[in-house]
């Protein structure tokens, strides 16, 4: 704990400190430098064994009326778990190494260089308890200016913020907080992915050699309608690869920095665009980050795959199912069934109701799923306390 | 002069039009040095959210009286900044991850911004984080948003 509270002065002053004999090593809690080499973390990609960036260092006002101004830096540390994977007991030497348990994920305050809190990290009852959170680090630098805006008593070793200081780092900590257990959720589903636990793969495995009817009893095709409806089919494939390639060129284009045409977008981008960061074995049912119109999802049919169904894991509705219920895998592989089947009846509608115009149809099937879902947020929203899991909540 | 006040001209466009906007928003004190970020699609735009706010309950009103310790009515230099979101269904809709990403990130800038302006204030809305925060178009448009705001803000007056 002492290479942690003299950080700054061992790395930057050259200043030796020993005990018994033995020199204190500076210790950064936040392993800058593997962050330096690695870079800024995305949530949704991050594997779970490197150090990553959520914010790097900047200055910013912690109290205005005071002018307290601070430094504030936030890395994610590995997950653990995944390490377990490649070697037992790999996952306790990671914890010993990066310094991962309870009570030192939070805010490391640093005063004149001088680590405040010798106990290790502050919450300031802004970082709740939480084994997702583990691997967030945040540092603090400040200098005596700031002593009345953190209420420090450097004797005791305690900080209590003024109001303005409390809500400044409240704002910026819901960011990290989110990004920090996303991530480590990631890294869990990458795990689970590979020890086969994951309810997306299973969902997908259990529909893979299922196809929904070519025609339902009562809908019945004469010779001369089944060539309108394979008409209809191929009308059906084209317009939703055609929006599949627009899509992907749009992200190609926003990945790079600048404008993508069509041919610079190959298979895999258009892959890569209709599955997300699903799990690449998945083949009909595909979570992604975004949907038309943000609506909970949507169709894709193409005649290789056939029928699938992209489900918009960031709709409130969605994250109910996904977060809310996250240990009921049963209900997230019924979910993703469920509107499976949906997007299905989607194309068959389209393909087969003769009797009205196909693209009517896929306008007023479009808007009742657009407003299906709005609804569906709208619930989520107003009766948030009273949706599952509901054990929880007796 | 006749007036009790001096004459109050009030530019207010269009503002009350919610029917094919959403809109971020931002009301600014600098006497009080206050900064209070919203966002709203309701059918009377911005100007309908104000209506709420400067009500009994509305959030405007109780957070600037618990903090400045004083009536709403002494602010008599508010200003109301509108940022029309764009025209599409995910900023529209009633699903709001959205447009509540980009008023984080438009708060979050301006907690930023605070350093380098004159004079400098206080946030007193309160935002949470959404995912939708990492999408690039919303983190482009919140920063075009807080660009325009350090742009403004020090010549701004009522």
């Amino acid at each position: 704990m002492v290479g942690v509270i003299y950080y700054y002065f061992i790395k930057d002053e050259a200043i030796s400190i020993y005990i018994d004999g033995a020199p204190i090593k500076p210790i950064d809690v936040l392993f800058t430098e593997e962050a330096d080499t690695n870079g800024n973390l995305d949530e949704n990609e991050w594997n779970g064994r490197e150090v990553r960036w959520i914010d790097r260092p900047k200055e910013i006002t912690l109290d205005a009326e005071l002018n307290v101004k601070a430094q504030i830096e936030v890395t994610q540390l590995p997950h653990p778990p995944t390490f377990e994977l490649d070697e037992r007991g790999k996952q306790a030497a990671i914890r010993k190494q990066y310094r991962i348990e309870a009570g030192n994920y939070g805010y490391y305050v640093y005063r004149n260089k001088r680590l405040i809190n010798v106990h290790g990290a502050e919450s300031f009852g802004i970082i709740p308890q939480d084994q997702d959170l583990y691997a967030l680090r945040g540092r603090i630098l400040i200098d005596d200016s700031a002593d009345d805006a953190f209420n420090i008593d450097v004797k005791k070793s305690t900080i209590m913020l003024s109001d303005d200081a409390y809500n400044t780092i409240d704002l910026l900590s819901d960011e990290y907080k989110r990004k920090s257990k996303r991530a480590w959720e990631r890294a869990k589903q990458l795990k689970h992915e590979r020890e086969g636990n994951d309810p997306n793969l299973v969902a997908n495995e259990i529909v893979a050699d299922f196809e929904p009817p070519d025609v339902l009893p009562g809908d019945v095709v004469t010779p001369v309608e089944e060539v309108e409806v394979s008409k209809r089919e191929h009308e059906v494939s084209e317009e939703m690869q055609s929006k599949l390639r627009t899509a992907a060129v749009k992200k190609k284009s926003q990945e790079e920095g600048h404008d993508v045409t069509e041919d610079q977008v190959d298979q895999t981008d258009l892959v890569a665009t209709l599955k997300g960061d699903t799990n690449p074995a998945a083949t009909k049912i595909y979570r992604v980050n975004a949907v038309d119109d943000n609506s909970l999802w949507e169709p894709y049919y193409d005649a290789e795959t056939g029928g699938c169904v992209r489900i918009n894991k960031l709709h409130k509705f969605a994250r109910q199912v996904y977060e809310e219920n996250r240990e009921n895998t049963d209900l997230q592989i019924m979910f993703e069934l469920f509107l499976l089947q949906m997007a299905e009846a989607e194309i068959y509608v389209q393909k087969n109701f003769l009797s009205l115009d196909r693209t009517k149809i896929r306008e007023v099937l479009g808007e009742y799923r657009r407003v299906s879902s709005d609804f569906l947020a709208a619930m989520c929203r107003r009766l948030e306390n009273r949706l599952p899991p509901l054990t929880e909540k007796q | 002069m006749i007036f009790p006040t001096p004459p109050i001209w009030t530019n207010v466009s269009s503002i009350f039009d919610g029917v094919n906007s959403a809109y971020i928003y931002i009301w600014i004190s600098k006497k009080y040095r206050l900064v209070y970020v919203g966002q709203t699609n309701g059918l009377r735009g911005t100007l309908g959210r104000a209506r709420n706010h400067i009500g009994k309950h509305g959030t405007l009103r109780l957070r600037f009286e618990s903090i400045v310790g004083e009536k709403l009515e002494l602010a008599d230099d508010l200003i109301l900044a509108s940022y029309t979101l764009p025209r599409q269904r995910e900023y529209l809709g009633l699903e709001s991850s959205y447009r509540e990403a980009i008023e984080y990130l438009v708060q979050k800038g301006l907690v930023v911004a605070r350093t380098g302006v004159t004079p400098t204030y206080k946030l007193i809305s309160k935002v949470r984080y959404t995912d939708r925060a990492s999408d690039v178009l919303v983190r482009d448009y919140a920063r075009e948003i807080v660009n325009d705001f350090k742009a403004n803000y020090s010549r701004a007056s009522f």
